[in-house]
């Protein structure tokens, strides 16, 4: 079960004091998120952005009281990272890392099972709750307060349909973005169950792409929802065989095209659309 | 990524195995793999002995972080009809390949055929695959890698942490994202479809690709003869759209023969990359404002060009 995010959910910033880490806090803090601190070893007792850095995650959680983190640390380190939020009691993980190893993560979701924290990712851009916080990178101008939930493994193609969503009048509840890896947190099975269990989501745009299995799943979920799923899957024209940028996005078999994933989605009656500008106009029936 | 035969015998001779010679006697020839189950976040090694016309396979799914059993290691060996005194001997074989299979960072590892003669088991042919997320820390396999098996514009795409893929048409493409990157080919087919035009590549300069990157990848679209229009739609995050901007208004300053090129971009700076690019005022420089807009207009743009 992915918790409640909102406006007064306390976060910490693993890796505050990196490039990203401190842009990213800085953009988080400007959009109204309650970062409470950060973690980066060494720097223990300095401030980053008006927050207190600490050396250790408990050390951390012990002075604020942080639910949820976000990691912007190294690939060769994020898992460490992660374990240490699961660890240390953090209900809500967001991992932003890009090209974490697939072995640790192998590793890691092994030792999640049956515990309850939830990750989301590595290789997300986080969440946007629209007018209330924002736990990762998703830029906030995209956003609009609104009753459609939007969920993801690309990021960028994330932020341009958001964008288009907010300009043609329908808001979200909420933005999650699952992340492009093939090992990974969240899936979409995970935000559907939640969209369909808040009272705040009408309708689902759930994004997909080329590569694996993960919107099969989630056909399989959407088939016994009551809500109305929008549905659009990128890389109809890539070529099958080769990788399309991030690790997770290649097609290697009939079934992990864009073609198959339509078919599937469409059989369970999600609304498949063949561009994003067919989106607005799928909402608005 | 694929490591062929030669450099995956090498490896794990390097690590004590013992390769089959040519010849060799051997009482069974055995197929073993292992490889990541991604779905369900664990590794699955599968078995069947060559020797059988009808094989009866067998899979365990060995949890990562444990490594394989003994107990799994003897169900393999009963499938594959290994005698029972060397069940030994293969439940240390199994654990060795599993230590291997880890401290490599693969992601499958096959053996076709596993001998196994008087004196144990030797490897015949062997393939397997690596994480490239994991090459930082795995510099034997770094040091085997052949970069001139590519041609050279996948060399520089490489070199420049360039995600780029070569297709058939017209229009060069960069974005920043995969799904953005694909969502813009499957935009330019759809529209171009009647003017028989297609995206000429993908590419994926990633999140905040700084300016050496970005240069790179501008300049690997405009060498390319078959190009004939560009589309850069940057969307977001920490990439510097006034660097972009300044670097296509350098390049277009300078280039003799320029191909027209048409930006959206949104996100850091963005107004003020706008900004710059209108008061250069330069000719081939076209600015759209959604990503459907940026493809019509490369789209015209080709077909004014083909007229002219």
């Amino acid at each position: 079960m992915i918790p409640t995010i909102n406006a007064q959910t306390p976060v910490i910033v693993q890796g505050i004091t990196g490039r990203e880490g401190s842009f990213h806090t800085h953009e988080m803090l400007s959009y109204g998120t309650h970062i409470v601190g950060g973690v980066t070893p060494g720097k223990g007792g300095e401030w980053a952005h008006g927050k207190p850095i600490f050396d250790t995650l408990r050390t951390a959680i012990d002075a604020t009281g942080a639910t949820a983190s976000v990691i912007f640390v190294p690939p060769e380190s994020a898992t460490d990272a992660v374990f240490e939020a699961v660890d240390n009691g953090i209900q809500f993980i967001v991992c932003v890392t890009e090209g974490v190893p697939v072995r640790d993560m192998l590793r890691l979701k092994a030792y999640l099972r049956h515990r309850e924290p939830r990750l989301l990712g590595p290789n997300s851009p986080g969440v946007l709750v629209p007018g209330q916080t924002k736990i990762g990178i998703i830029p906030g101008y995209v956003g609009t307060p609104g009753n459609i939930g939007v969920v993801s493994r690309s990021g960028t193609l994330m932020y341009e349909i958001t964008h288009l969503l907010s300009q043609g009048g329908f808001g979200q509840s909420m933005c999650i973005g699952i992340g492009g890896d093939p090992v990974i947190g969240v899936n979409y099975v995970d935000a559907l169950e939640m969209f369909e269990n808040d009272p705040d989501t009408e309708k689902i745009v759930l994004i997909g792409e080329i590569g694996g299995n993960k919107e099969i799943k989630a056909a399989e979920f959407i088939a016994g929802m009551t809500k109305p799923v929008i549905a659009y899957v990128t890389g109809y024209h890539a070529p099958s065989g080769v990788r399309m940028g991030h690790i997770g996005a290649i097609c290697t078999d009939v079934e992990s095209s864009a073609q198959y994933k339509m078919q599937a989605l469409r059989s369970v009656g999600a609304r498949v659309v063949g561009s994003i500008d067919e989106i607005l106009p799928a909402l608005a029936e | 990524m694929k490591i062929d035969q030669k450099n995956t015998l090498a490896l794990l001779q390097a690590q004590g195995f013992s390769l089959a010679e040519p010849g060799n006697a051997h009482t069974h020839r055995l197929y073993l793999a292992f490889a990541n189950d991604t779905d369900h976040a664990c590794l699955t090694v599968t078995a069947y002995n060559m020797d059988h016309s009808k094989p009866r396979k067998v899979s365990e799914r060995v949890n990562p972080i444990l490594g394989i059993h003994n107990y799994q290691a003897n169900n393999i060996a009963g499938y594959l009809e290994i005698p029972a005194d060397r069940w030994k001997e293969f439940r240390r074989f199994c654990r060795a390949l599993n230590r291997f299979y880890e401290a490599l960072d693969a992601t499958s590892l096959e053996m076709a055929p596993l001998l196994l003669d008087a004196d144990g088991f030797s490897i015949a042919s062997a393939h397997m695959s690596v994480d490239e997320n994991a090459l930082f820390r795995q510099p034997e396999i770094v040091a085997r890698l052949d970069a001139n098996q590519q041609d050279e514009t996948q060399s520089i795409a490489i070199l420049h942490k360039l995600n780029y893929v070569r297709l058939e048409g017209q229009i060069g493409c960069m974005a920043n994202g995969a799904g953005l990157a694909m969502t813009l080919i499957d935009a330019i087919a759809m529209h171009g479809r009647d003017a028989g035009i297609s995206a000429a590549n993908f590419m994926d300069i990633g999140g905040g690709a700084k300016a050496e990157r970005i240069r790179a990848g501008l300049d690997l679209l405009l060498s390319d003869p078959t190009i004939d229009c560009i589309i850069i739609n940057v969307f977001g995050g920490i990439t510097r759209c006034d660097e972009l901007a300044q670097i296509i208004i350098h390049h277009y300053q300078d280039a003799a023969a320029i191909k027209p090129i048409v930006l959206r971009l949104q996100g850091t700076n963005a107004e003020r990359a706008m900004e710059m690019v209108q008061s250069a005022d330069l000719a081939g420089i076209y600015i759209a404002d959604s990503l459907s807009g940026a493809v019509r207009q490369a789209i015209q743009l080709i077909r004014e060009g083909r007229t002219a």
